[in-house]
């Protein structure tokens, strides 16, 4: 734990320092690139067979939340497909966006090799490296973090006299999908985006004030989720055609409830909790398996 | 950790790196080696010889290998190992945010110097290494290759190790750099340190080390003492103002080995003495003395001609 602190400290060292831009590029817009791919690549039968298993873990029947969205008002379909489709693909998009920047980031740096070796000789333990790397660039983002909530409460407050703390958790989450990404590139010696991740989060923040419904915001936490990444994607998905609707599909199944995402909901928190530790463990472990093979 | 231990033991290390779709590639064959503590080795070959694999098995890097190895008498990947071993690695890629002395810092801690000892041993091997002072609390992305190659000196040195892998530690450098590295080294010799020494240049390892190993696709084709590895025949070269036949027929007549190159005149002779009487033929052939010189076989011959006849192409 001494040397993760250690390296976790030149972590947030060399983010604070840094200028690069290639990490938030590639965590912020290839995941919602390649969910869309993966939307549209996906055979009928596939689809079909996703949308069960979703709504079966949910306990909940997936013509049942379509019913719901026919025959509500304009204004209850907004709202529910606004607050179900962003909180819902944020989940998907923070494991398969994260899962590709940290690859495309690893695999397009030869830096790895070498200063691995350096740190490797080393007396410490090698997954010391990976938990420093990381625990540095989650504290970098804090930068981020802060950052957006200030910008929050401000563009809040000034539209509607009160603070919006959907906002708040909401930048929260987004500035730890990409930490994780940093994490890997201050561990292969890139550049971190600290800089540039100040600069992201203002302008995720405004577009998802400008498109986002913010009373969803102020009665779900779930909508916490989509309030940077989130706005763009509502922006996204109704131009996307037959396309876009299997984004929203998705994204009903994975809250099925017109008030989203309810934390007394057991199946919400299984599945929220499922994913959260699948997105971290499959990051460190991926990690871990990149530290051995670039070591090498 | 008992000091009795050599510093070194490597038995049968072979290395195969499996590329999936071509047929497994060894980089290192069954190779065998003893440093003893507080000598400075040599460890000399081509590129691709499989020099860099070796020093990343020796400090833990790699974990997959067979045959048996020991650093400082625990296995490489070990704690106890590693906490007695110092790296220079053949490419250095420090975080070009952090200063020259927060690097250090840096790798120090990692190696569980306490700061306080780090505050006077991090001013003391900079300037030891040669980084200018003005340099030190600057941010490394600027810094030339040479100063990064000291700072690299420096932070393999930072952990005060019993062990050093120095993989081309003159790379990169000046000439007076390169002085400063082959004098640190001395230094560290005499004060008892083991120093592993990756390098192409030659005469650096020639100056520095008392025993080299050559390292060819993968195995120790040739071990011991630089002396005793160089031609026990030395070189005679001389020049003169003319080159008569006859001269040319007398050297021979003291060696089967007279060549002339350049004008220079090159008799291999048998010892020492033999080059006694060469000025007076050259005086009964009616030419002049301009040079005359005894050459013991270089490393780099040494090199060539083993490397040279192993695989035929140059280092």
């Amino acid at each position: 734990m001494r040397a993760a602190l250690i390296i976790a400290g030149s972590t947030i060292k060399c983010g604070m320092r840094s200028k690069g831009i290639w990490t938030v590029v590639v965590a912020s817009v290839l995941p919602m690139i390649l969910l869309y791919l993966v939307l549209l690549a996906l055979p009928d039968t596939l689809y079909d067979a996703a949308i069960q298993l979703v709504a079966g873990f949910h306990g909940e029947d997936p013509q049942e939340a379509s019913d719901l969205i026919l025959e509500g008002t304009d204004d209850d379909w907004n709202l529910f497909v606004t607050d179900a489709t962003v909180s819902g693909s944020m989940k998907l998009i923070g494991v398969i966006g994260t899962a590709i920047a940290i690859l495309f980031t690893v695999l397009t740096n030869e830096a790895a090799r070498r200063s691995l070796q350096h740190v490797l000789s080393h007396p410490i333990p090698r997954v010391s490296v990976v938990l420093g790397a990381y625990l540095g660039a989650m504290a970098v983002t804090l930068a981020s973090i802060a950052t957006m909530t200030v910008f929050a409460f401000l563009l809040y407050l000034a539209q509607h006299q009160e603070a919006n703390w959907g906002l708040f958790v909401g930048a929260g989450y987004y500035a730890i999908g990409i930490s994780v990404t940093a994490a890997y590139c201050v561990l292969l010696t890139t550049a971190l985006p600290s800089v540039i991740g100040v600069l992201f989060a203002f302008f995720g923040t405004w577009v998802a004030s400008q498109t986002y419904n913010l009373r969803v915001a102020l009665n779900n936490i779930s909508n916490a989720f989509v309030d940077t990444i989130g706005g763009v994607w509502m922006w996204v998905v109704p131009r996307l055609g037959d396309f876009g609707t299997r984004g929203v599909d998705w994204a009903i199944l994975i809250n099925t409830k017109d008030d989203a995402f309810d934390w007394a909901d057991t199946g919400n928190m299984v599945t929220a909790t499922i994913l959260a530790v699948v997105h971290i463990a499959f990051a460190l472990g991926l990690a871990g398996w990149l530290l051995n093979r670039k070591a090498v | 950790m008992a000091a009795s231990t050599p510093a070194l033991e490597i038995s049968g290390l072979t290395k195969v790196f499996d590329t999936k779709t071509l047929e497994p590639v060894p980089v290192l064959d069954g190779i065998d080696l003893t440093l003893e503590r507080g000598e400075i080795f040599g460890f000399l070959g081509r590129n691709g010889a499989g020099k860099t694999t070796t020093v990343k098995i020796l400090t833990g890097a790699i974990r997959d290998y067979e045959g048996e190895c020991r650093v400082l008498g625990h296995a490489p990947a070990s704690m106890e190992a590693r906490q007695g071993v110092g790296l220079l690695p053949e490419v250095l890629d420090f975080q070009g945010w952090l200063t020259a002395v927060e690097i250090m810092e840096l790798h120090g801690r990692l190696h569980g110097v306490p700061r306080e000892r780090l505050s006077d041993s991090v001013p003391q091997l900079l300037t030891r290494c040669g980084l200018a002072q003005d340099a030190w609390n600057r941010r490394v992305g600027p810094f030339s290759k040479g100063m990064l190659q000291r700072l690299g000196i420096a932070v393999s040195l930072v952990g005060e190790p019993e062990l050093v892998f120095l993989d081309e530690p003159t790379a990169n450098l000046d000439p007076v750099g390169r002085r400063q590295v082959r004098d640190l080294l001395l230094d560290l010799e005499r004060e008892g340190k083991t120093v592993f020494l990756n390098s192409h240049l030659l005469s650096d390892v020639e100056r520095t080390c008392s025993r080299v190993a050559i390292l060819e696709k993968g195995r120790i084709v040739q071990q011991g003492d630089i002396l005793g590895m160089a031609h026990v025949q030395p070189y005679v070269h001389l020049r003169t103002t003319t080159v008569p036949p006859g001269l040319l027929e007398d050297l021979r007549a003291m060696s089967d080995d007279v060549a002339v190159l350049d004008g220079t005149i090159v008799v291999r002779v048998r010892t020492a003495d033999d080059m006694d009487p060469i000025p007076s033929l050259v005086e009964r052939h009616g030419a002049r003395l301009r040079y005359l010189d005894l050459a013991q076989e270089s490393l780099e011959d040494v090199f060539m001609r083993i490397v040279g006849a192993e695989g035929g192409g140059a280092a």
